[in-house]
């Protein structure tokens, strides 16, 4: 056993007997609940492959108290013959006065609804398809209310977990004043980027207009050691609509999100972001390629159009575009509830490279939630 | 002569005055708006906390949702405790609608259009949820008759949303019994008269303090074929002493 096993161990004995002890006045049965997913998937470059795989996600709901909470998630994958077992998350939060302090692998998200977001403390993916990866870090987030949802929250984040090594420590802080009809952010962050760093500063923003409603934002990126620096620009929207239907019987609901961001300067793209050393669980970072595929790109054009065939089922259609060498992704995807905590999904995937050589690729599988 | 103009003048006025107002002036005395108000008194929430299953079915299948919710006025925080989506939470607050995302311990606002999108997948609305006002403050009515619903009488009245009131429905009609005054049944419509959603409700139930109020209800959006939903509240309690800062954003934080 090495020793980030044992570390990781002792952590999770002593997450169980702190919780323990906290609630040993109140103590409730400990909740079991999670995913389990099998899925298959054919792939078309050169030769046809087929892949089976299998990955479950386990979390234990353990008691809390009105200053502790704890988090325990595993997550596990057979794929290749081949079983990966990790922790996503595991921390202990101290609440008091409004403000909490979270110590340990946790979550950290700056969302404002855009579907790929690069002011995110990570690579903030959301909703493209099947595809959501929300940003895990090792470390420590600090949450200091100001009032009416208004909040500043403070992150340092090691690169591996169990290994604190001063010179790769990442920083970050988010102001975020959200109002009435409105949501704004202002995020800075600064992290190892393997051997160089990456330092962000930006806004982000969240504003209905009419029935529309728009998003965006505009950073500041600069790797240090090389002395690089770019300005990303992003807008988005989103808008639904009703149509078809019989004397307003049977009619259908769109719904459109589109997304362009773009570096302006053309120094940076945004596969860096892939790159960040943030620590987090190994099937949070590491995403399904779409960032080498598509990021690596100076900007990109992001649709994703979708709708409820019933009240179990949801199609949509993907569309991703940079204009430089015309490398589009077209992926339509559907999911269905089967009922039971069974959920069926399907998608597939036609890529055009910059080439002008085609990809294609399509999987299913089929989840249970308990 | 003078006696006769007199008589013609008062019986001209009174049928000039039922006239006006017959649509809101009739049964027992009680005006439409009076009906409503009664109705309110109700069916409004003050402050509650309140768990429910809202069951969804379309052509065979089914869904289960689970949630509990603290209810104060025109806001209120929803968390949802099923498997799928355990965690889950909903915080009105006016009419804005945040969601928090459990997995990824963060929320984000509701787009405004997405307000007429089915509430976690059912017939409910986001926009249903946040219409927490009184109707009567929403609303000028009309009686349009009675009618006898599952052997119950009921008053026929017809809401229409008053100017520059921002209502999920330009137009309701509405059943109400005239006992418990609560709604039995209502047909939403919208400014060009389509039928949106029919409610009806299956069940009421009488609480210590005298108040009525449904506890199950049944949901069926037109738009939607073959769809129905039915919340059902399991447990609510009324003029729950919720505690300061509950319903705010500070508690998705």
């Amino acid at each position: 056993m090495n020793f980030q096993s044992k570390v990781k161990i002792f952590l999770i004995v002593f997450i169980l007997l702190l919780t323990l002890i906290v609630n040993l006045k109140s103590v409730k049965a400990v909740e079991i609940g999670g995913e389990l997913e099998i899925g298959s998937g054919l792939s078309y470059s050169d030769d046809l492959k087929a892949e089976f795989y299998g990955q479950g996600e386990f979390e234990l709901f353990l008691p809390q108290s009105s200053i502790v909470e704890p988090r325990l998630v595993f997550q596990t994958s057979l794929a290749d013959d081949r079983v990966n077992s990790d922790i996503k998350y595991m921390y202990i939060r101290h609440r008091k006065d409004g403000n909490h302090l979270t110590v340990g692998r946790q979550p950290v998200s700056w969302s404002y609804g855009a579907m790929i977001n690069l002011l995110d403390y990570g690579l903030g993916i959301d909703g493209l398809a099947d595809e959501t990866i929300r940003p895990g870090i090792d470390g420590l987030r600090y949450h200091y209310s100001l009032g009416e949802g208004r909040n500043i929250q403070l992150v340092t984040s090691f690169s591996e977990f169990s290994r604190v090594e001063l010179d790769e420590l990442g920083y970050g802080g988010r102001l975020r004043l959200p109002g009435s009809g409105y949501d704004l952010s202002f995020n800075l962050a600064y992290q190892p980027l393997g051997k160089d760093n990456l330092l962000r500063t930006g806004m982000t923003y969240n504003k209905d207009i009419g029935d529309i409603g728009t998003y965006g934002s505009l950073g500041y990126f600069y790797k240090q050691d090389r002395e690089i620096d770019d300005i990303m620009l992003q807008l988005g929207m989103d808008y639904s609509w009703i149509v078809g239907g019989d004397n307003g019987y049977g009619g259908r609901q769109l719904i459109l999100q589109a997304e362009y961001f773009r570096f302006l300067k053309n120094n940076l793209n945004a596969s860096i972001m892939s790159k960040l050393m943030i620590g987090g669980g190994e099937a949070e970072g590491a995403g399904s390629g779409l960032e080498t595929v598509l990021l690596s790109n100076r900007d990109l054009l992001t649709l994703n159009l979708s709708t409820s065939l019933d009240y179990f089922s949801d199609l949509g259609l993907l569309l991703m575009i940079e204009t430089k060498d015309c490398k589009t992704v077209l992926a339509p995807y559907y999911s269905s509830d089967l009922g039971g905590g069974l959920e069926m999904s399907i998608d597939a995937m036609v890529l055009r490279d910059s080439g002008g050589d085609f990809y294609s690729g399509i999987s299913s599988s089929l989840s249970y939630y308990f | 002569m003078r006696k006769k103009l007199w008589y013609l003048l008062l019986i001209g006025g009174l049928i000039l005055f039922i006239g006006v107002s017959s649509n809101f002036v009739l049964a027992e005395g009680l005006t439409a708006t009076e009906i409503m108000e009664r109705v309110d008194d109700n069916e409004y929430i003050e402050s509650a906390r309140m768990e429910a299953k809202m069951i969804i079915e379309d052509r065979g299948r089914k869904r289960v949702n689970e949630f509990y919710s603290y209810l104060q006025g025109e806001n209120s925080l929803s968390e949802f405790t099923n498997p799928r989506d355990r965690g889950t939470r909903y915080l009105k607050l006016g009419n804005d609608l945040w969601m928090y995302f459990p997995a990824a311990e963060d929320l984000v606002s509701i787009s405004g259009h997405m307000m007429r999108d089915g509430m976690m997948g059912s017939d409910f609305s986001y926009e249903d949820s946040v219409e927490s006002q009184q109707l009567s403050e929403l609303y000028h009515f009309e009686l349009k008759g009675e009618e006898i619903i599952n052997g119950g009488e009921t008053y026929v009245i017809l809401a229409t949303a008053r100017e520059g009131e921002d209502v999920s429905y330009y137009q309701r009609k509405i059943w109400v019994d005239q006992e418990r005054f609560v709604m039995l049944r209502g047909e939403y419509f919208s400014t060009s008269g389509r039928l949106l959603k029919e409610m009806e409700v299956k069940e009421v139930q009488e609480f210590r303090d005298g108040r009525y109020f449904p506890i199950e209800v049944v949901m069926n959006d037109k738009l939607r074929q073959g769809s129905r939903t039915t919340m059902k509240v399991t447990e609510i309690d009324f003029d729950y002493d919720i505690p300061e800062g509950k319903i705010s954003l500070e508690t998705l934080n």
